[in-house]
């Protein structure tokens, strides 16, 4: 989802980290944008259900429907040896993708080439279907200051 | 694999001479493009981490011309983030480095110009290959050269290692670089966000010289690419290629090779006439025990070696590197990911564990490809407790031959022991979990040359280094039955070999263990065709000696890579366990009254 203060595209799963301070942890409904911790109720299940069915998707490759093309729009894992790698195998904003499948694995293919991914490196790439405005900057090491 | 590369291959020192350097992506045919240019053959094959050492050749561009060439391991940007990158970048920024061959995959253009643009930084003349132009070719891409030369103000040139296509325009191309001013050389340290800018660069460059004559098609080979990772399929796919492993090394090396090579040719010509010989040279009966005897060097040390492992590690070696160029140890590492990750591994773990159904001692120095160390830590000692090498798996499988309900007996303890044992050291040991990625090579025709030539090196290695250490341990034996410590150890294993309900002779084979897994298992087989093994017996001897103590040779490597600390607490935990396991077995099956 995308932050309506700020306009960072996270997943849910990311937004959950700072929530594990909170006293109501996962009881509470609101998510908080990693990015500048603004509060926004959680999209529910339908309606991110009927975004994705309509292509008009932006969230993780892990989530993404197998058979879609989709443009990488960031790349956020756990540290910046993980981004290195994931940027050195071609994995870079602004580069477009195809998700093969996912289970086993995620298979995903550029080009002429197929990597594949386990779960975690592959929430760790937002694509977006339908491309709207670049997002400021999207190559960062989470965790790290700018 | 890192140490079995062919000979003619020397490790690069520091030297004057002026150095052609081949760098490029894993995979995209810089070994085979280095034979075709120097002549000298080096191991070729498809998966990431092969090209561990760096190996050097001559280059004759010219008459009188000493230039060195050499082959590095992957790179795919100037960031360096594994080992072996970090060794690719320091060669690249020496001061001898007079060209820079950067190798690319054709199909795979607009990914690898950003290392070229990154490289064309560093100062020496740079030349781009786009290799494998002829699968690009079948996947209908057709690319400008004179328009990217352009783009780019560096010699292109369009390759097919394969082929042999374009190597003499490659050498010309490297003799006009040569020419070049001698530009200064930059070290220099790359940020991400130049990296990701040259990657920008580089579509608008790939567009413009890229062009599709045909729409993207799938060909056969990517069909059964599908097939290979489909959960499903590729599991069915993945028992076939196993019961094709065992009809080839089980079947065909440990047993009608093996029958052959034992009793015909040992049997029946060189065992009576050595021993006709010895007699009739030698009076002395300890000297010719020693030659002869139950123990003997010739009679044993040499039989081991010739007659029981050769057959079998040649046909390992033979379907390994067969699976190896197929590309299909990548696709194997996708489908197992999750269930290693139960283990504390990740799908790249794959790699050393299936090697070390080969060698355990060479899948140890493999296991460090390996991201973390606690990922190296798990698959060094699971390697050691539950994976049997071929040589052992081979003798083992030819003693269970007869016994289907045997075979599926042990196999099956074996593997809950690897999973389980796995489950709880990936529990007790802290640290972070590996993520995986790999990338899936095409699938390919293995080049039956190629396989021939592979075969023969690894085999080569293997008896240079196992016969030496047959023929030593024969003599161990012998000194040690003189001396009578041999006895002394037999009655000391026999005590707990008896607990698990096995012959007294049986002890030896435990002895032999100690020396070299298929020792050990060999020495089981000679008590088998002496007929002194019940079915449960058997079993129980086959799943201790499988768990057993790694033979000397991995111990050692396991030091040398772990740590004695590491290395000395895993043989403490196995030796006790495998008898444990043994035990257990042993109770189980008599308990219930299996008949085997
Ligand atoms: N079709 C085709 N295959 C090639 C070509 N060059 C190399 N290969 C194959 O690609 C695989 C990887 O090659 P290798 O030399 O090991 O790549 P390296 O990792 O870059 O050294 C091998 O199976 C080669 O036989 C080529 O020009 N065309
Ligand atoms: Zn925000």
């Amino acid at each position: 989802m995308k932050c309506a203060l700020c306009g960072f595209e996270f997943s849910e799963s990311e937004a959950k980290r700072p929530c594990a301070s909170c006293p109501l942890g996962a009881k509470c409904d609101l998510v908080c944008c990693p990015n500048c911790g603004y509060q926004a109720p959680r999209e529910p299940r339908w309606l991110s259900r009927w975004r994705h069915r309509h292509n008009a998707y932006d969230g993780t490759l892990a989530a993404l429907r197998p058979g879609i093309e989709t443009e990488i729009i960031a790349v956020r894992p756990r540290d910046k040896r993980t981004l290195h790698k994931l940027t050195a195998l071609g994995l870079l904003p602004g580069v477009r993708v195809r998700l093969l499948r996912r289970f086993p694995c995620y298979l995903i293919e550029l080009g002429h080439t197929q990597i594949a991914l386990d779960r975690e490196l592959a929430s760790a790439i937002v694509v977006r279907t339908h491309t709207l405005t670049p997002s400021p900057s999207p190559l960062r090491g989470r965790g790290e200051k700018e | 694999m890192a140490n079995c590369h062919g000979p003619g291959q020397t490790t690069t020192q520091e030297t004057a001479t002026s150095t052609i350097v081949l760098v490029g992506a894993p995979n995209v045919g810089k070994s085979l493009l280095f034979h075709r240019l120097t002549g000298t053959y080096v191991t070729v094959s498809n998966y990431p981490g092969t090209t561990v050492e760096i190996t050097q050749g001559r280059l004759d561009l010219f008459p009188g011309s000493t230039l060195a060439l050499l082959d590095t391991p992957g790179l795919r940007s100037l960031l360096p983030i594994t080992e072996e990158e970090q060794i690719t970048k320091d060669i690249l920024v020496r001061d001898n480095v007079a060209v820079i061959v950067h190798v690319a995959d054709a199909k795979d253009l607009e990914r690898s110009l950003a290392l070229t643009l990154q490289l064309m930084e560093l100062g020496p003349p740079v030349v781009l290959v786009l290799n494998m132009i002829d699968e690009a070719q079948k996947a209908g891409l057709e690319i400008d050269r004179r328009a990217l030369e352009e783009k780019l103000k560096i010699p292109v040139v369009l390759t097919s290692a394969l082929e042999n296509r374009g190597i003499a325009e490659l050498r010309e191309a490297i003799a006009q670089a040569l020419q070049n001013a001698e530009n200064p050389r930059r070290t220099r340290d790359f940020s991400l966000d130049e990296i990701v800018e040259a990657h920008r660069r580089t579509r608008a460059i790939a567009s413009a010289v890229l062009r599709r004559t045909q729409a993207r098609t799938l060909s056969l080979s990517e069909r059964v690419s599908q097939l290979t990772v489909h959960p499903v399929m590729g599991g069915l796919l993945l028992v076939l290629v196993l019961w094709g492993l065992y009809e080839f090394v089980g079947v065909f090396g440990a047993q009608i090779a093996v029958g052959f090579l034992e009793n015909t040719l040992f049997g029946e010509y060189i065992n009576p006439w050595v021993t006709q010989l010895v007699q009739r040279l030698l009076p002395w009966a300890f000297l010719q025990d020693l030659l002869i005897g139950e123990y003997g060097v010739i009679t044993l040390g040499l039989r081991y070696a010739i007659a029981i492992i050769l057959p079998i590690v040649t046909t390992f070696f033979f379907a390994f590197a067969l699976i190896e160029d197929s590309g299909y140890l990548p696709r194997l590492a996708m489908l197992i990911d999750r269930l290693f990750k139960v283990i504390g591994l990740s799908g790249r773990a794959v790699i050393p564990i299936v090697l070390g159904f080969g060698c355990d001692t060479m899948a140890t120095l493999v296991t460090r490809t390996l991201e973390t160390r606690r990922e190296k830590l798990i698959a060094t000692f699971l390697l050691a407790l539950a994976i049997p090498c071929s040589a052992q798996l081979g003798v083992i499988l030819g003693l269970l031959a007869g016994h289907s309900l045997a075979v599926g007996i042990w196999a099956g303890v074996i593997a809950l022991n690897f999973l389980v044992i796995g489950y709880l050291t990936a529990k007790l040991l802290p640290g972070e979990r590996s993520l995986f990625y790999i990338e899936i090579p095409p699938l390919r025709w293995p080049l039956l040359s190629n396989l021939l030539v592979k075969t023969y090196t690894r085999v080569h290695w293997y008896l240079k280094e196992i016969l030496p250490f047959f023929l030593v341990a024969s003599v161990a034996i012998w000194l040690g039955q003189i001396t009578g410590i041999f006895g002394i150890l037999v009655n000391a294993l026999a005590v707990i070999v008896q607990t698990i309900g096995l012959p007294r002779e049986a002890a030896v084979a435990f002895l032999f263990g100690f020396f070299r897994r298929d020792y050990g298992a060999a020495g089981l087989y000679d008590l088998h065709n002496a007929g002194a093994l019940s079915g449960v017996s058997l079993v129980v001897a086959a799943v201790t000696l499988t768990l057993f103590v790694p033979c000397v040779a991995q111990f050692m490597i396991t030091a040398k890579e772990r740590g004695w600390k590491a290395a000395i607490a895993m043989a403490a935990f196995i030796f006790p366990y495998a008898f444990f396991v043994g035990w257990v077995v042993n109770l189980v099956l008599t308990t219930l009254g299996v008949r085997l």
